[in-house]
């Protein structure tokens, strides 16, 4: 037996198993030393390890530790519950904003409220999808019927809109100048003072409507062609009469 | 249930015939029962191994107070953490292992404080006076100075009477690494013991 053996020999007793001591084992004890020693060390530190005292817990240990344990949980308890009702309450007020927003912004209040020109838009017949197959002609002529009933229909409206603005002025009130175009009611040709209300309404419809369409524009100054000029001389021509 | 049961556990006899813990309780039964809130189960758990983990504190901390303090961390933990417990495997090397663990971060943090730890060192109550006083004061030295992962399992084996297994379990290592500490660790404590003169009178026979 050499050491290495019988150091595996020490620690098979250590581990607590019980090995008998054979004449190759004494023999080497009795020549070595270190081996020697280091059973002997074994056995007093086994014989230490038997008679170190128990170490026992405080008596009230067990109850403080249960004590806490309980209020622990209950104090995780309370803590899970209130990140529950903060959850649902910040989840119902989401819902709350998103309610409120989709039944309250005006977007979503209803068609009598808001500019006219996308319920216009929206009256305007929606072309059909092109089938497969449909001719090209066909689309580009439903197209152009649909863009020429647009602008038939801004015109009346504009018109409409004029006439209404033509009537509320003053009966005394002296015609506009002989114009060919709209253009020229804003310049050089003078005007009597009373109709410079009625021509800046005039023009405030005009550039209003210039982004509607481009006809709009010249039904209007169409029709202010029609207007008595300021020393009471008829205009020229009637773009309305046939 | 178990609000009815005693959770009282069985008296058993460990390597050294020491009391030891031993139950033959089901432990899945008593952690389903705790995480239920019943009153009763969780002072049986606490009951059954509040010795154990306060003797492995005590003993790797080498301080009571601390231990005391790191034994209700440890509960704590326990409960907190008691539903990831595998019920397939057993219960008290994984109590052993959250105790081993919070031990050493206990530990660590102790250490970034040196003169707390100078101050602490001698605070465990010593063994009566007696013949083996010294030898006891010398063992506990000994084991005092050991690394944390050698006193760890040598604490464990030797003085709770674990075996390989659960002590693997509970320091989370393969067993072969746990014999490998315990190896280094017991011939250091049997080096520290020859030093010290504690082996001169005693003879070979005397061996197991």
């Amino acid at each position: 037996m050499n050491c290495l053996e019988c150091q595996e020999l020490l620690q098979s007793r250590l581990d607590g198993n019980l090995v008998p001591a054979s004449s190759d084992f004494e023999q080497h004890l009795a020549g070595c030393q270190s081996c020697r020693q280091s059973h002997t060390a074994a056995v007093v530190l086994l014989d230490g390890l038997r008679r170190l005292p128990a170490l026992e817990p405080p008596l009230d240990l067990s109850g403080r530790l249960v004590a806490a344990v309980l209020r622990d949980r209950q104090h995780r308890q309370q803590r899970t519950r209130a990140r529950v009702r903060i959850t649902f309450a910040l989840a119902a007020s989401i819902l709350l904003m998103a309610l409120a927003g989709y039944f309250l912004l005006p977007e979503r209040r209803g068609d009598n409220f808001g500019p006219p020109g996308p319920e216009i838009a929206r009256n305007v017949p929606f072309p059909e999808v092109e089938e497969p197959g449909q001719p090209l002609a066909k689309s580009v002529a439903e197209a152009r019927d649909a863009v020429m009933s647009l602008k038939d229909r801004l015109t009346e409206e504009t018109k409409d809109q004029a006439r209404m603005i033509i009537a509320a002025a003053p009966q005394s009130m002296p015609s506009l100048p002989e114009a060919k175009e709209l253009n020229e009611l804003t310049s050089p040709e003078p005007l009597d003072p009373a109709t410079q209300p009625l021509l800046q309404a005039g023009q405030g419809v005009s550039q209003g409507l210039q982004t509607v369409a481009g006809s709009a524009r010249r039904a209007v100054g169409f029709f202010f062609k029609e207007l008595p000029l300021a020393d009471g001389r008829q205009p020229k021509g009637n773009a309305f009469t046939p | 249930m178990f609000a009815n049961e005693t959770f009282l556990p069985t008296s058993g006899y460990n390597l050294y015939n020491r009391p030891g813990p031993y139950v033959s309780f089901e432990d899945a039964s008593l952690v389903r029962c705790c995480l239920r809130g019943e009153t009763s189960a969780i002072t049986a758990l606490v009951e059954r191994f509040q010795g154990e983990v306060f003797g492995l504190c005590v003993r790797l901390l080498r301080h009571r107070h601390d231990a005391e303090d790191v034994t209700q961390e440890v509960f704590l933990r326990i409960f907190r953490s008691l539903r990831r417990w595998d019920s397939e495997r057993p219960l008290r090397p994984w109590i052993l292992g959250i105790a081993v663990n919070r031990c050493r971060t206990w530990l660590s943090q102790r250490s970034r404080r040196p003169e707390l730890a100078e101050f602490l060192q001698d605070t465990v109550p010593g063994p009566e006076p007696d013949d083996c006083a010294e030898l006891q004061r010398e063992i506990q030295a000994a084991v005092a100075e050991l690394r944390i992962e050698y006193r760890s399992v040598f604490v464990l084996y030797h003085e709770q009477g674990q075996p390989y297994e659960d002590i693997a379990a509970a320091m989370g290592k393969p067993v072969g690494t746990v014999k490998t500490w315990l190896h280094r660790a017991r011939l250091e404590v049997l080096d520290r013991l020859k030093r010290r003169g504690m082996v001169a009178e005693v003879e070979e026979h005397e061996l197991p």
